[in-house]
Parts: structure tokens; C-alpha cells; sequence
């Protein structure tokens, strides 16, 4: 080998080796998810429940289609009155303390086959698509989190500080924010790697 | 040196630190595969999970019934909202059904109480939202033996068989609603990045905001 294009050689090697160190780095911070269990294809119905609101429907809807849009994933929710897929508004524990449970069941191969998202009615909930008051708990947001959990997607284990730069799937929200409605880097890699 | 064992020993080190970084890379990773267990072969079981509103330390302390250290005796297995304690499915039918979800409790042996609306006894038992660490999927990480600050409210809990139950529960999030005392001496939490905090600390900002009792 030529001694003259060792420099070369050497820069090329340092090269790599940086773009290694910067993809191990980078990588841990941005994929963050945990995921429980999830469904064997690609998409799934739902429906309204009896007992939710008309003024509900639309920031439910708003919920679903937020997985539904994400480019990188073929996820799709498609509304369907005869689904077994529920959204139903309940009494849970009162104002504040918890805002919404999922459940979800899981077949024998580890398979998600039936969602119930249920709503507690005694919030304070804004169900506009404006900015809510500081005390009140944006419909769409939640929606957009409890969806997130019928995908099989668990509470993040990445940073949650209560700011705008906090994952749809972490797992208390901040009266008055809205940023849960747009699904996070941390989200997209989770919804992407299970159903790309 | 020559040049040419310089290159050798060059390539010998660029190799060697590459393994090194796609090993760490491997390792590091926290993918689905690291931090999720896929409950395979629990057929048709059901799993919870839900959003709380946040709520800072602050806020705990000013709307706790209870603020207590104590001990972790025991966790029980996940239960549901009704009497029997059975697993069940709302009505959607009714107006202001109540919401079928899963608790569990935790028993803690009390070591002092610092803000006591309840009348403590030498043992409590906190409900807490979702699966229990019997069932995996927790939303904390306490285990029996931990001992920790604890954060307690009651509140009223919907019920199957008509009206709510009045229930000392973990203040929102679970996660958040206590700190772990660890071998430093100091009380850690685990999700919210405050840093740790001693006993009289603790004390001291509670003071600030409600009376406090403290025993001799």
C-alpha cells in the first residue's frame, strides 16, 4: 500500500467510527416505547359507545386517526357501528386522579383482539379543537393517549416532564396542553416498528 | 516505527473499537424487545391501562389526606371494582355507569404519619389504579420490603354494585405519588427527575404548606 494514502485511509476509519458512536448515542433517546402486546394485522374498527356524548365524537375520532395518519406506519382504525372496539363515557374516580383506562384483550399467541376505552365523566373536559382552559383535559389529547395504549403501546419509559416535548404515551397529562394530540418521535418509532 | 506496522496497529485498534461500539450498540438499545414482555400464551387475558392528570410535589402535598413513611408488608393480586372483586364489563346502557376497571392494593406498615386526615393506624392499605405486579404492566415499582414516603387521598371510587366506595388510593399517577428510600439515606423518585431528598427536607416543605405531625 502506498504510504500516501494512508491520511486517506485513516480519515475514513475515524469517519465510521464517529457515525457508530454518534448512531449508539443517539439511539437510546429516541426509542423510548414499551410495547405490551399488539394486534396481528394492521388495523382495526371501532365504534361509539351508548353512553358517549354527540359532543364526544368528534375528539374521539380525532383520537383514532391520530395513529391512523403517521406515514411511516400502515396502521389503520376504521370507524364501523357494528364493532366490538369501544368508546364509552363512565364514572371512574371523580375530578382529577384518573383521566381514562383502556383495556384490551390479549389472544393465546400474545395478540391484541378487543378494545374498551372508557372516559371518566366526572372531568372537567374540553372537547373543542382550540386550546382548552388550564383546567380543563383536552378530549383529543387523552383519546389520542388511550388509542395509543388499544395499539398494544404502554406508558413511555422516556423522559415525561409535563412539557411540549413529552410523548403521547407518557402517562399523566397537563391541564390545558394539547401536545398529546400529535404522536411524538418516541411514539412513532413504537407504532413504526410494530406495524411498519 | 515503520509506517506500515503503524497502519497495522492502527487497523488492529479501528476494528477493535468498532466491534466494540456495534456490541454497545446491541446492548444499549432499549427496543421493544428489551422493554416490553409480550404476554404470549395468556389467552384472552385482559390488561389496563390509563392517563392521569400530573401532578407536581407540590400539589400532593397540599391535596393529601395522608403523608406517611412506611414499609411495603404486602401487594395483592389484581382485582376489579365490585364486591367479589371479579373481573366484569361496564353497562353502557345505564347514564353514569360506572367503569369497570382493575385495582390492587398495597399494605404498608406505618412508621410515621406527617399529615393525617384519616386516623392511621399502625398498618394502611392503598388502592392503587391497574395491574397488579402479579399481572406485569405496573404503573410502580414498589415491591414488598420497600420502604418509602407515601402520598395518600381519598377519593371515590365508582363501584358495580351502585354508587362509590370512599378509598385511600396513591395520588394520581403511581409512579409519582411516593419516594423510595434508598441506601444513601435519601428518598429517590423514579419518574419525575426531581433529585433525592433527605427525611427533614421532606419535612421542612411539607411544614411550609400544611401542619405537621411529629412524633417524638
Amino acid at each position: 500500500m502506498k504510504i500516501k494514502i494512508l491520511p486517506r485511509v485513516f480519515s475514513l476509519m475515524i469517519a465510521v467510527m464517529l457515525a457508530v458512536l454518534s448512531a449508539v448515542l443517539t439511539w437510546g433517546t429516541t426509542q423510548a416505547y414499551v410495547f405490551s402486546a399488539n394486534w396481528s394485522g394492521n388495523g382495526a374498527t371501532w365504534k361509539y359507545g351508548s353512553s358517549l356524548p354527540s359532543s364526544f365524537q368528534d375528539g374521539t375520532s380525532f383520537g383514532a386517526y391520530a395513529w391512523t395518519s403517521i406515514g411511516s406506519s400502515s396502521w389503520t382504525y376504521t370507524y364501523n357501528s357494528g364493532s366490538s372496539n369501544e368508546v364509552r363515557y363512565v364514572n371512574i374516580d371523580g375530578g382529577s386522579g384518573k383521566l381514562a383506562e383502556t383495556s384490551y384483550w390479549v389472544d393465546g399467541q400474545g395478540y391484541i383482539t378487543q378494545f374498551l376505552i372508557e372516559y371518566d365523566n366526572q372531568e372537567n373536559w374540553y372537547t373543542g379543537s382550540s386550546t382548552p382552559g388550564g383546567s380543563q383535559i383536552d378530549l383529543r389529547s387523552i383519546a389520542a393517549h388511550e388509542f395509543g395504549h388499544t395499539l398494544g403501546l404502554w406508558h413511555t419509559d422516556t423522559t415525561c416532564n409535563g412539557t411540549s416535548s413529552d410523548a403521547t404515551m407518557c402517562p399523566f397529562y397537563t391541564g390545558g396542553s394539547t401536545w398529546w394530540r400529535t404522536p411524538a418521535t418516541d411514539d412513532i418509532a413504537g407504532i413504526t416498528d410494530y406495524y411498519p | 516505527m515503520n509506517k506500515k506496522i503503524i497502519f497495522i496497529l492502527f487497523s488492529i485498534v479501528f476494528f477493535g473499537a468498532l466491534v466494540g461500539l456495534v456490541a454497545a450498540f446491541t446492548i444499549h438499545r432499549p427496543t421493544a424487545s428489551t422493554t416490553s414482555t409480550n404476554p404470549v400464551n395468556n389467552s384472552g387475558k385482559r390488561y389496563s391501562s390509563a392517563s392521569y392528570a400530573a401532578m407536581t410535589r407540590v400539589e400532593r402535598i397540599d391535596a393529601a389526606n395522608a403523608i406517611f413513611t412506611g414499609m411495603v408488608k404486602s401487594i395483592s393480586q389484581s382485582k376489579w371494582n365490585q364486591d367479589s372483586g371479579e373481573e366484569w364489563i361496564s353497562d353502557d346502557t345505564t347514564p353514569n355507569s360506572p367503569g369497570s376497571f382493575r385495582i390492587h392494593t398495597i399494605t404498608i406498615e406505618v412508621d410515621q404519619p406527617f399529615v393525617d386526615q384519616i386516623h392511621l393506624g399502625k398498618e394502611v392499605i392503598l388502592t392503587i389504579f391497574g395491574n397488579s405486579p402479579y399481572d406485569g404492566f405496573v404503573d410502580h415499582g414498589l415491591q414488598v420490603g420497600d420502604r418509602a414516603f407515601f402520598f395518600a387521598w381519598e377519593r371515590n371510587l365508582a363501584w358495580k354494585e351502585g354508587g362509590s366506595r370512599k378509598t385511600l388510593m396513591m395520588m394520581s399517577y403511581p409512579w409519582d405519588s411516593y419516594l423510595l428510600y434508598q441506601p444513601d439515606e435519601l428518598y429517590h423518585t423514579k419518574k419525575d427527575n426531581q433529585p433525592p431528598v433527605s427525611l427533614g427536607d421532606l419535612i421542612k416543605e411539607i411544614a411550609q404548606r400544611r401542619d405537621v405531625l411529629i412524633r417524638p
